[in-house]
């Protein structure tokens, strides 16, 4: 995939998102109350027009390149030298494992919660067989951080609404 | 000895798994572990909900812990405690916001979802002014306003309860309509009264009380049925002819349902709570008055304010 | 003088110093973790100090403050995660430089840099709190908005190499804040009638999300076995004295910047080091080098963001204006020891004033020690492997995040927008502008409505305020001066293809 044919996808795709937007805000969000306030809407309203405007903007750009040597691009910099190619496996694993822990957190507490999501990034994202890595920081990260946060600082862990284990 | 002791353990660990097993099975001594107070604002709310979890906290076995779930106006900590199990381990911070949630239908219950344990504290709102303006009471405001431009009054957000009580005090003047409202988001009213930017404001006295002592401000009135000892000078808006007596209590709810033993060791706690010096030294230090009352009047309270709002946010065109 | 001897006295009882000192750590702690951060470490520390002594009270929360605003570049430097959002620009070259093995440096730098800014914003404090309470106060919504304008027309100097992209997820991060209840009307937005979503999506949890998430991804996207790779050598070296001095103008222009901002009402730390960050790239010989490890992009947010700290004070102390939730738990701990701030704060508590100025200064002294000492120690954090350390960021990152709000929604915000910042990673658009977006979107949007509320509706409230002009004017120039070096850029590019 090329520079520009991934400029093509984002630019489609939050042109996409800022249409959507633009629609729910003007259908969901009521305007101003008084002659004299600009009310809620203004702002995510002009928001959305911007986005689908910049959003255009990038793909006219981008789509009149079509025979450019993709060279002549300036080189982009990125926050961070992440690689570039997406790895969506990982990508969708540790978001829906992110989720998973924040629904377990609400439903069996922090001290269950942990060790079944630590178990589940070792053994699905990195295909960890050693029991001793899987045992050690499931459980070493989850005392650990017990110990630290909710008896040393006092801060407060989930405690599980089906168990609690206090 | 060391086979007592493994008995022991095992006994221990064998009640543990049955009260696990067993949610809301009969349970001998409330509290057996530590109580989750939701607390829905920041600021001064806050302060005081701390300062009570930790008072209550040396009157019962078990520690009362406050934890914070603000946003929506208390909508999500409301909703939060509303579902939780009602076996006194789950109660909220409470307030007037409970009627305004409702009555503004961003949570699809009300007040009956709970159950009442006590009241703790009630502030007093106050009106206050720029001192150049050269006002000294509301009958001076009012004359300004009738005569030339629009008042202009900072609000935290529409909706808000210094919006209401703002509302409430003006229409009962006689003024509602020479008057407009400006949304600050927050507590910045004092600042931008004494730019001059705003004509008043409603705040809690304790915000006002440093720019009166330095002379840029003037609280014209407060809103409540007594003067407040925060400010034992500044005459109530009843005295002045204007018929209002809001104020804003906080207290303490459970979930609908929790059993009335549960109710009363809370309400018991809280009530020695605060009677203790260090609560009445905050009630000076943080501008609100203590005013424990026990659940049943507690409870008439929240359902005569519950109709009172209603109201008035019908009135605004806010109700639902 | 004699009040200040006495208010000294008091401030440097063995028992006050030991409270500001672990003030400092607590703070240093938490905002050097990633997730974590010192809104959470002040909501704790207050408690405490309920029944502690008015000034060691004060300087415990004040040393929080301190040291979590300092602590928030560790993790910032090292994982490329900041602490704070007012860190967030220290990223920007502070990572970077670790990768290039520089991380101590880049530490070390930075501690002082934040020492010699919050020094100067003290000394400011002391000398002329009156006068900037004063002008201050002539910050209005209208100028407040302008200033605002004036700290996202960085942006575009954020956007490495495409300003297009940049500024779409600049309004992205606008856009992510508008969601949630508006304060301002009592209106939900874009909730679709969920309780959850009315709570909006909360800073520092979609922070967290931003920078965290995609180190976890990519951390954990290949088999343990195979590749156990870490991140770098790792040696613990302090700057220079001479590599330190060579840069202190640009510390000093920084620090002024961030006590002007810090002093303005509604402001605080991450527009100070962006702007900052955004001043030192403009002025400096080297450009190109900035976003690759430069120490001045380092220094400038660093020395900015704690300059804040004693500017956010003024407000703070003479008005009673706290300028961001951090500070919102300070002016609860003052009042709560009967200590109101205001206009009469002066009158009544002159002691306790004096005694918090000697405080602020006992705790950068205890931030420079316990950094310095800190700094070999965090370096090692970088010998982990980096997948296992990933787990142990995630952890900390579902703490924390769950520690702003107890809330479930929260850690389901983080997630979403992770996986969006890693998509946008991936697809070479800068993250950085999303999180000034974030930052300054609220300011901006309900600074805009009340200045329009006050005017009845008329723009003349901005065009008629000789402040606002110049800020949007300073905005105006920033996005001139990038498009036209933008243009070079691309010029000379072709011309390389060309040739």
């Amino acid at each position: 995939m090329t520079d520009r044919h991934k400029d093509l996808i984002f630019g489609g795709l939050l042109l996409g998102l800022g249409l959507t937007w633009t629609g729910l805000v003007w259908s969901t969000i009521p305007p101003a109350f008084d002659a004299y306030s600009i009310g809620p809407r203004a702002f995510p309203l002009t928001l959305g027009f911007i986005l689908v405007g910049l959003c255009m903007v990038l793909l006219v750009h981008r789509a009149a390149r079509e025979h450019d040597n993709s060279g002549t691009d300036v080189p982009a910099e990125t926050d961070t030298a992440l690689s570039r190619r997406i790895m969506w496996l990982p990508l969708a694993l540790i978001t829906v494992e992110i989720c998973a822990y924040g629904f377990l957190l609400d439903k069996i507490g922090f001290l269950l919660a942990t060790p079944l999501v630590i178990l589940a990034i070792l053994a699905l994202n990195l295909r960890c067989g050693k029991p001793k890595v899987l045992v050690g920081m499931a459980l070493g990260v989850t005392v650990g951080c017990w110990l630290i946060f909710d008896k040393l600082m006092g801060i407060h862990l989930a405690s599980g609404s089906w168990i609690n284990l206090g | 000895m060391i086979f007592k002791a493994t008995m022991k353990g095992a006994l221990a660990a064998l009640a543990t798994v049955s009260m696990l097993a067993l949610p809301g099975g009969a349970r001998a001594d409330y509290p057996e572990k530590p109580i989750e107070m939701t607390i829905l604002f920041g600021g001064t709310a806050n302060t005081i909900a701390q300062l009570l979890a930790e008072l209550m906290s040396q009157e019962l076995p078990e520690p009362v812990v406050p934890v914070s779930r603000p946003g929506g106006g208390g909508a999500v900590g409301y909703s939060h405690v509303a579902a939780a199990r009602p076996d006194g381990y789950q109660l909220v911070w409470n307030s007037n916001s409970i009627n305004t949630v409702t009555h503004t239908g961003r949570v699809p219950f009300d007040y009956t979802a709970f159950a009442p344990i006590a009241r703790i504290s009630v502030e007093t709102p106050a009106l206050g002014v720029n001192s150049d303006r050269g006002w000294a009471s509301l009958d001076d405001l009012k004359a300004a306003a009738m005569a030339g431009k629009p008042l202009k009054v900072g609000i935290s957000g529409k909706g808000s309860f210094t919006h209401l009580v703002s509302a409430a005090l003006f229409d009962a003047m006689g003024i509602a309509d020479k008057v407009m409202y400006i949304s600050y988001g927050d507590g910045k009213a004092p600042v931008e009264l004494m730019a001059g930017r705003i004509d008043a404001a409603i705040q809690w006295p304790g915000q006002f009380s440093s720019y009166m002592q330095s002379g840029e401000l003037k609280v014209l009135a407060v809103t409540g049925a007594e003067r407040i000892e925060a400010l034992p000078d500044v005459p109530t808006a009843a005295e002045q002819g204007v018929d209002v007596d809001i104020t804003m209590w906080r207290g303490l709810a459970a979930p609908a349902g929790t059993p009335e033993g549960v109710i009363a060791a809370l309400a018991k706690a809280a009530q020695a709570a605060t009677q203790t010096d260090q609560f009445k030294a905050a009630t000076g230090t943080l501008g609100f008055t203590a005013a424990y009352m026990g659940p049943e009047q507690f409870g008439a309270l929240i359902k005569q304010d519950d109709e009172f709002y209603g109201a008035l946010l019908g009135e605004l065109g806010m109700g639902m | 003088m004699d009040m200040f001897f006495h208010a000294a006295m008091l401030a440097l009882d063995p028992w006050a110093i030991g409270a500001v000192g672990l003030g400092t750590l607590v703070g240093l702690i938490f905002g050097s973790i990633p997730g974590l951060t010192f809104t959470v470490a002040l909501a704790l520390a207050l408690p405490i100090t309920f029944s502690m002594d008015s000034v060691p009270a004060i300087g415990l929360l004040l040393g929080t403050y301190i040291g979590g605003m300092t602590g928030g570049s560790v993790s910032a430097i090292l994982l490329g995660i900041p602490g704070t959002p007012s860190a967030a620009a220290t990223v920007l070259d502070g990572y970077p430089m670790t990768k290039k093995g520089e991380a101590s440096i880049a530490l070390g730098t930075a501690v002082i840099a934040s020492v010699f800014g919050g020094m100067f914003s003290l000394i400011v404090m002391i000398v002329s709190v009156n006068l900037v309470s004063k002008l201050a106060i002539g910050f209005g919504p209208a100028e407040i908005f302008a200033l605002v304008v004036f700290g996202l027309s960085t942006i575009c100097g954020l956007c490495g190499g495409s300003m297009l992209k940049g500024l779409i997820s600049g309004v992205l991060g606008l856009m992510i804040m508008t969601v949630g209840l508006d304060q301002m009307e009592g209106v939900p937005r874009m909730t679709f009638g969920s309780v959850n979503l009315l709570q909006g999506v909360n800073l520092l949890v979609a922070m967290i999300g931003l920078f965290a998430v995609p180190f976890i991804i990519e951390a954990c996207s290949g088999h343990m076995e195979t590749k156990h790779k870490r991140m770098v050598r790792v040696r613990a070296e302090l700057p220079s004295i001479r590599l330190l001095l060579g840069r202190f103008w640009l510390m000093l222009r920084c620090s002024v910047l961030g006590t002007g901002i810090g002093a303005i009402p509604g402001t605080g730390g991450a527009i100070a080091s962006f702007l900052a960050y955004d001043h030192a790239r403009r002025t400096s010989k080297t450009k190109e080098s900035f976003g690759k490890g430069e120490l001045d992009g380092v220094i400038a947010p660093e020395a900015a963001n704690n300059a804040v700290t004693g500017g956010t004070l003024i407000p703070l102390l003479s008005l009673g204006i706290p300028g961001d939730p951090a500070t919102a738990i300070v002016l609860a701990g003052l009042m709560i020891h009967g200590i109101t701030p205001g206009p009469a704060l002066f009158m009544n508590h002159a002691t306790e004033v004096y005694g918090m100025y000697v405080a602020v200064a006992v705790a950068y002294v205890w931030v420079l020690g316990l950094q310095l000492l800190g700094i070999r120690l965090f370096v090692h954090v970088l010998k982990i492997p980096r997948d296992l350390l990933a787990i142990g960021v995630l952890v900390l990152c579902v703490i924390g995040a769950w520690s702003v709000r107890n809330s479930v929604f929260d850690i389901y915000a983080m997630a979403a927008i992770g996986g969006l910042a890693y998509l946008f990673i991936a697809l070479e658009v800068p993250i950085t502008p999303i999180i000034l977006g974030m930052v300054l979107g609220p300011t901006i949007e309900n600074e805009f409505r009340t200045a329009m509320m006050l005017s009845g509706g008329s723009w003349d409230i901005i065009f008629t305020s000789p402040l606002a002009m110049i800020f949007l004017g300073l905005a105006a120039l920033i996005i001139v001066l990038q498009a036209i070096s933008e243009l070079r850029v691309r010029r000379s590019n072709q011309q390389k293809v060309n040739a």
